[in-house]
């Protein structure tokens, strides 16, 4: 489509100039110069050429008629030839010059199209480079905000411990939270700097999900928060055999620890029930809580990054608000989908999760092995990479 | 333990707008450990409405104070810009008391009229007691005078 359009334009295989009466009237160029060329037929400086030519010879000869009073053969052919010869060469050197014409003024507006477009890409570019500079900033003041404030409620601690205004039995747990919550910011904040920019490489294998999610079950059980609450926690046994899936283990089970960390939060009472299902080539796996559920508002925002519930200060107010961004980012990262369901404020909401169902499939080079975090020990001994 | 500086503090009242559960539950000890009225709220509409009909002797004012549409609201400066358009309230200290650290905060605090500006990570609570005497004590003075 292009390269017919492409024809059909001055310089063009195909190009017919519908300015000149003879083109037109022959339907094709007479000559490979018209090709060039958009002028109206009289402006056409060959055809100048021919009829000055032509005129020219007839004067001649007829003055030379009326003079001598007869035409020279010899003549008559030296005349023609040179009409002949002059012509050709005419032809040829017009035809050359309308051809580096229309070279040197096509590669002029290639030039100045390319300027225009040069100029549109820089422009776009510093905008982007803007934008990212403000977002940038942005992070950075939400980084500093979210690490100083649990570093302010340890310190504050800290300090009126040391001053006996708390005894230890009152100041230990706070500083201790306050510590925890730092590490797990910290440790928010680098997943999803990682998983962002897509750094964080999947170490995809033949995983048998339903070992990892009985033992990260039962850790939740032991969750102080939930015992308190009394919350059930449980899995729905399927009524079908648990399929291998392929995946990257560690990183899947942080996503499954962050939906039900935020399931066990966001439930007052009631319980938390982890129920798989079959979805074609996948194995779906869906956290329901009996929770304070998800508002339209929460919906609209719920997988950005920094974002948090309606209800989330109550009663998460720890929540560095990257926990479902990390968990999405992981799901996608293993060619899963995340979704979530919710009737309105107080009605619950289920988190759902799918990951591929293992059918043979190779580790490719994101298979390779890598130094990852979360190691407390890695010991680099020449070129291997061991891990402790 | 009792800080010096606050003894003639009685009967104060001290508005904490935060949102921080941890923090309240500090700074409610202390205050009320060194004999202050202590009241706290998250809600903006409520810390106005508190500023308006109790008229509290101080206000300590967090400045990110989370919204459902946006969990790094920086509420604390819509209630300051409020308080001091009040012709009733545009008295009241206020501190801002924060965990952001920018010239361009310190900078907006002082542009908007606050009292003092005390960053929540480098104070601790009984220097924040003692800002918040010193200032209730200076506030009283120029009342006084006036």
């Amino acid at each position: 489509m292009k390269n017919n359009f492409q024809k059909k334009v001055i310089g063009g295989t195909s190009y017919l100039n519908k300015n000149c009466w003879l083109a037109k009237s022959l339907n094709y160029p007479p000559y490979e110069r018209c090709r060039y060329c958009n002028y109206k037929f009289r402006n056409c400086l060959f055809l100048h050429y021919q009829v000055i030519s032509a005129v020219l010879i007839i004067s001649s000869f007829s003055v030379i008629f009326l003079v001598e009073r007869k035409l020279s053969t010899l003549l008559i052919m030296v005349i023609f030839s040179l009409v002949i010869v002059y012509g050709y060469y005419f032809n040829q050197s017009t035809e050359t010059i309308i051809k580096s014409n229309f070279s040197e003024k096509k590669a002029k507006e290639d030039l100045e199209k390319l300027t225009d477009q040069l100029e549109d890409k820089v422009e776009e570019q510093t905008k982007y480079l803007k934008e990212l500079l403000e977002m940038k900033n942005d992070f950075l003041r939400v980084v500093n905000h979210q690490l100083n404030t649990p570093l302010s409620i340890t310190k504050g601690c800290f300090s009126l411990l040391k001053e006996n205004i708390y005894s230890p039995d009152k100041a230990l747990p706070s500083i201790e939270s306050g510590l925890e919550r730092l590490s797990s910011t910290i440790a928010d904040f680098w997943d999803a700097y990682e998983l962002e920019g897509e750094r964080m490489k999947m170490n995809r294998q033949k995983t048998d999900i339903s070992d990892i999610i009985n033992r990260l079950i039962e850790e939740k059980q032991r969750m102080r928060l939930a015992q308190e609450r009394k919350l059930t926690i449980e899995i729905q046994e399927p009524n079908f055999q648990i399929p291998l899936v392929w995946c990257d283990y560690k990183k899947i089970a942080h996503a499954v620890s962050n939906l039900l960390d935020n399931a066990i939060h966001y439930t007052r009472e009631g319980k938390v029930t982890l129920f798989y299902e079959l979805s074609g080539d996948y194995l779906k796996i869906n956290v329901k809580d009996t929770g304070v559920g998800l508002s339209d508002e929460d919906k609209k925002r719920i997988f950005k990054k920094f974002s948090r519930g309606k209800n989330a200060t109550d009663l998460r107010p720890d929540g560095s608000g990257l926990g479902l961004f990390i968990a999405q980012k992981i799901v996608e990262g293993n060619d899963g989908k995340m979704t979530f369901f919710s009737q309105g404020r107080d009605k619950g909401s289920t988190f759902s999760f799918t990951v591929p169902i293992y059918k043979s499939q190779k580790i490719g080079l994101e298979g390779e092995e890598l130094v990852s975090r979360g190691k407390k020990i890695v010991i680099f001994d020449d070129n291997n990479k061991k891990k402790i | 333990m009792r800080l010096t500086t606050a003894k003639k503090t009685e009967k104060c009242l001290i508005l904490f707008f935060e949102d921080e559960s941890e923090l309240i539950s500090i700074y409610h000890d202390i205050f009320k450990m060194n004999g202050y009225n202590f009241v706290s709220t998250n809600k903006i509409e409520e810390a106005l409405q508190i500023t308006s009909l109790k008229h509290p002797d101080i206000v300590l004012l967090d400045i990110i104070i989370p919204k459902p549409e946006d969990t790094m609201a920086e509420q604390g400066w819509e209630y300051l810009e409020a308080v001091k358009k009040d012709i009733k309230t545009k008295d009241i200290p206020i501190v801002v008391f924060t965990n952001l650290d920018t010239y361009q905060d310190r900078a907006k605090s002082e542009k908007m009229g606050a009292a003092a500006y005390i960053f929540k990570r480098d104070c601790t609570p009984c220097e924040v007691v003692e800002t918040v005497a010193k200032i209730i004590d200076c506030d009283r003075k120029k009342k006084v005078r006036k």
